[in-house]
């Protein structure tokens, strides 16, 4: 290793390199975190009067929040009264009252382990630049360099990291549904995706919010 | 100590890899599958695609990526910190081992339950469930008992050529035993995407010009040629599916031995591939023939080649490659990439230079050409017309860029076992790899022959991975080159199993994990075997009670019930006589006989067409030659499909034609021998009335098919 000047435009760089990997790092623990929703797949509405139990998204019926909406509350009365879906006619009058008992199941995407594995990889990154480098970082450099990256990460990486998080949840959900509705192969949904469309912002808005 | 720090590094870098790559791939393709939603496709004749069309690019990419990265990083540390342990490296341990466990945790947390676990479908489940743990106590029992007697048998026989082929012949029996089924069953959709084309082939017509195929190539071929020329029994293929069982099987167990010289762990390798690949599916695998052999059997010859060999651009093998790549389309495919990977990465790491690379690829090219062009100069000289190279893909485009028949992968899968397997076997090569290059250039100064494993004659001796090696006792150019020998195989065997697993990415249903398990399972005991050799006898006794656990024990829990029907379903058939006898004929005389005697009855010409979801079978006993250029008929899956199918007919317009009595009403829908759930006759017979201009109407039916003239 040898010494070089002080502010030579390699060692800048090889600093600024070092900064963006740290400030990434972090903002990787933003979109990588987990958070649970409602499996498409595997919540079921039960009926009240016949007793039967019908999975969500096979039968076109879903949420991507906790609860069913009122587009897909529609859906499910007519399910449990007529045994009927994808009735986006309306050939069938929707049943006055709640006819069945919807029964959400949680799953988790992601983890704190996960986001940390992508946070530590991105570090690793910066280990690699060091060692392909010719420059050594003492604990003084390091500590500088955890600093800025951390100021960093505040000024401009957490708030991009909090959208793609916002983003991934949606797309998410979203895929959920349509891999369990589309099991035995794609058909056209235009009504569902326009539904899917509308509630697609607020749901965003209230993710950015962090509610 | 030493061995086990370096054990615990090289499984957390490899979970760490691996956990890192599920990660990204699940989160990319989610994204990209909602940025870009599936869509319909107006060429379909049913909804049954689900096109993706980033999930396979993305594995690739993405793991193509990774291994160029893996291998900057290895050489990086390799040329910065010499492999060897630091004083203070030990006093870690705790840290590694904690660090290790939460690997672990998320990498098992992204596994989900086990494929199929206690399902039973076809089955019916029974009101006494004791039989369920009676057959699989019998099943696990005679399996350890199976692995204890060869193991003894082994140790005790003296190694000459005569008694080591008595001992594998006596291998190859057990396994034709287990992958008996008596009178040949079969399932009848599945084999008449293999039966009709060979009748077709063997009436004239010219595979891919005259008539799409499904799956094969050179295998479909050379059952037309077999069943054409040698007048074998067309219901005798399943006989031949199980004898590609017995080799593939025993190659298998043939590769583990060689490569970790232990019998032991041969043989429950050997029983875990049986246990997974075969007694885990839900149904006879041997009914079903594109599961099995016919597409993993030429990456099994190939690593065998490989093995006995030696080099990895030897002319042979590059000829078998070529040759091989065209018997089944999609696993050829597999098959050439595979090759061309382990070349790559051969290149990466120096064992060859890129010159001798291209070479290879050159030459893999030239064979390929020439056996294409000698298959076409065969066929015009057995009157045939030349071959459609461009079809040879259609079917292979309908499903990937279709989409048909597709399932997206779920974010939980025993799938990821495959990539823990596959990092596994490469970070394994590349260590091994700079190992073998350093202790080459100590040991032989003259630089001849870098690769080294060129040179291996067999020694005994084993230099072991995971023990400090700069300058160990074990060292000198023999061993180093044995060991960089075997992880060659393994890296090929890896690299042919990373490919072949797009089977599964494709139409991700948990019965493809067991389909796709052979090479999996391979790479896995090829891994273990590499590595196997610095443990003490007790230790390796304690392993191998493991490994028979994990993969053969865990996985008959799992299956219980299912595999305990398939069990009795095989004893049955066993005790009902004639096992040798296909059931085939019969089947089909009982069922069709007074079709038969209709169609004969109506259709006096040499050419005929069935409009029906059986057409293969039928025509198979009509023995006519069948006027549409589709065969089986449930392959008709596209507008296209279809148009190609009617071309021929629309030219002759036959004055009678036999139909399926659903499509004019005549009976029910019924599930035939091909129990298709989805048959396009009315759409066939609307096509033709179409190009026809003419309409077909019903003058005598039977409970299944009608006569129909033209009006």
């Amino acid at each position: 290793m040898y010494q070089t000047t002080m502010y030579s435009p390699k060692k800048v760089a090889f600093f600024t390199a070092n900064i963006l990997v740290v400030s990434l790092a972090l903002g990787s623990l933003i979109i990588f975190r987990p958070y649970s929703f409602v499996d498409n797949d595997k919540a079921k509405v039960i009926c009240v009067e016949s007793g039967a139990s019908f999975d969500i998204g096979p039968n076109f019926i879903y949420t991507l929040e906790d609860k069913l909406d009122s587009f897909n509350d529609q859906k499910a009365r007519k399910l449990c009264q007529y045994n009927i879906i994808r009735d986006y006619g309306n050939t069938y009058q929707t049943p006055d009252k709640v006819n069945y008992q919807f029964k959400p199941v949680y799953t988790k995407d992601s983890s704190w382990g996960d986001a940390i594995l992508i946070a530590l990889t991105i570090l690793s990154l910066g280990i690699l630049l060091v060692k392909l480098s010719k420059y050594t970082l003492n604990l003084r450099n390091t500590i500088f360099i955890l600093i800025l990256g951390i100021v960093l990460f505040f000024l401009f990486i957490k708030k991009p990291a909090n959208i793609i998080f916002c983003q991934r949840q949606i797309a998410q959900k979203v895929v959920n549904f349509k891999n369990s509705a589309f099991k035995g192969g794609v058909i056209p949904i235009p009504e569902d995706d326009q539904h899917i469309k509308s509630i697609i912002k607020p749901l965003y808005e209230k993710c950015l919010q962090g509610r | 100590m030493n061995t086990f720090n370096r054990i615990t590094d090289f499984s957390i870098v490899t979970l760490f890899i691996t956990n890192v790559w599920i990660i990204l791939f699940t989160n990319i393709l989610t994204f990209l599958s909602y940025l870009y939603p599936p869509t319909t496709n107006s060429q379909l004749l049913r909804p049954i695609s689900f096109p993706n069309p980033f999930k396979i690019p993305l594995y690739l990419l993405l793991t193509i990526t990774f291994v160029i990265i893996i291998w900057v990083f290895n050489t990086v540390k390799n040329h910065s910190n010499p492999n060897q342990v630091k004083p203070g490296e030990t006093r870690n341990l705790l840290l590694k081992l904690f660090f290790l466990i939460i690997l672990l945790y998320l990498f098992f947390s992204k596994l989900g339950s086990y494929p199929m676990a206690h399902e039973y479908y076809p089955y019916a489940l029974r009101p006494d469930k004791t039989i369920y743990n009676l057959v699989v106590f019998s099943y696990l029992l005679s399996i350890a008992f199976i692995i204890f007697e060869l193991s003894i048998i082994y140790r005790f026989i003296k190694r000459s050529l005569l008694i080591s082929t008595f001992y594998f012949l006596l291998i190859a029996l057990v396994i034709a035993f287990f992958t008996f089924e008596a009178r040949f069953p079969i399932s009848g959709h599945d084999y008449s995407f293999f039966f009709g084309p060979i009748l077709e082939i063997a009436n004239g017509k010219t595979i891919y010009t005259d008539i799409p195929i499904q799956h094969g190539f050179l295998s479909i071929l050379s059952m037309a040629f077999l069943y054409k020329l040698l007048s074998l029994k067309l219901f005798y293929l399943p006989a031949i599916i199980w004898l590609l069982y017995i080799i593939q099987y025993f190659l298998t167990f043939y590769l583990i031995l060689r490569i970790s010289k232990s019998i032991g762990l041969a043989l429950i390798g050997l029983f875990s591939i049986i246990n997974l690949n075969y007694f885990s599916l839900s149904e006879l695998p041997v009914s079903y023939p594109q599961i099995g052999p016919m597409r993993w059997l030429p990456s099994l010859l190939t690593i065998f080649l490989l093995y006995k060999l030696k080099k990895i651009d030897n002319k042979i093998l590059l000829t078998a490659v070529a040759f091989l790549s065209l018997w089944f389309i999609d696993a050829g495919i597999s098959l050439v990439l595979g090759y061309l990977l382990t070349i790559f990465i051969f290149c990466l790491v120096g064992n060859i230079d890129i010159k001798r690379a291209i070479k290879t690829i050159l030459l893999l090219c030239l064979n390929l050409i020439i056996i294409i062009t000698v298959i076409n100069i065969l066929h015009l000289l057995f009157g045939y017309k030349l071959i459609k190279l461009g079809n040879i893909f259609h079917t292979l485009q309908k499903y990937t860029s279709l989409g048909i028949a597709q399932l997206p992968i779920p974010n939980q899968t025993y799938f990821w076992l495959v990539m823990l397997i596959y990092f596994a076997s490469l970070i394994y090569f590349f260590k091994t790899s700079y190992k073998n290059k350093k202790t080459i250039q100590v040991g032989d100064a003259s630089g001849r022959d870098q690769s080294g494993w060129q040179s291996w004659k067999g020694s005994h001796q084993r230099a072991e991975f995971f023990q400090p090696s700069a300058g160990s006792s074990t060292g000198g150019k023999e061993t180093t080159g044995r060991i960089h020998f075997d992880s060659t195989i393994l890296l090929f065997s890896a690299n042919l199993m990373f490919f072949t697993s797009i089977y599964y990415l494709g139409r991700a249903h948990p019965h493809n994990l067991f389909n796709i398990s052979s090479l999996p399972i391979l790479t896995l005991f090829l891994l273990l075997g590499n590595t196997i050799n610095y443990l003490n006898p007790l230790k390796k006794i304690i392993l191998f009670i493991f490994i028979f656990s994990l993969f053969i024990i865990y996985p008959v829990l799992m299956r219980k019930i299912s595999l305990s029907e398939m069990i009795i379903v095989k004893l049955k058939r066993l005790t009902q006589g004639q096992i040798f006898k296909t059931e085939m004929d019969e089947i089909l005389t009982k069922r069709y006989s007074k079709e038969l005697s209709l169609i004969n009855k109506y259709l006096k010409e040499s050419g005929v067409a069935i409009i029906h979801n059986d057409d293969t079978y039928l025509l198979y006993l009509t023995k006519k030659k069948n006027l549409l250029d589709a065969n089986p008929q449930v392959g008709i899956d596209t507008k296209d499909d279809l148009a190609q199918a009617i071309d021929n007919f629309a030219k002759e317009c036959p004055e009678k034609v036999a139909v399926d009595c659903s499509v004019f009403a005549k009976c029910q829908q019924y599930v035939g021998i091909n129990q298709s759930g989805f048959y396009p006759g009315s759409l066939i017979l609307l096509a033709v009335e179409k190009q026809c201009r003419i309409k077909y109407q019903p003058v005598e039916c039977t409970k299944q098919l009608c006569i129909a003239q033209k009006k």
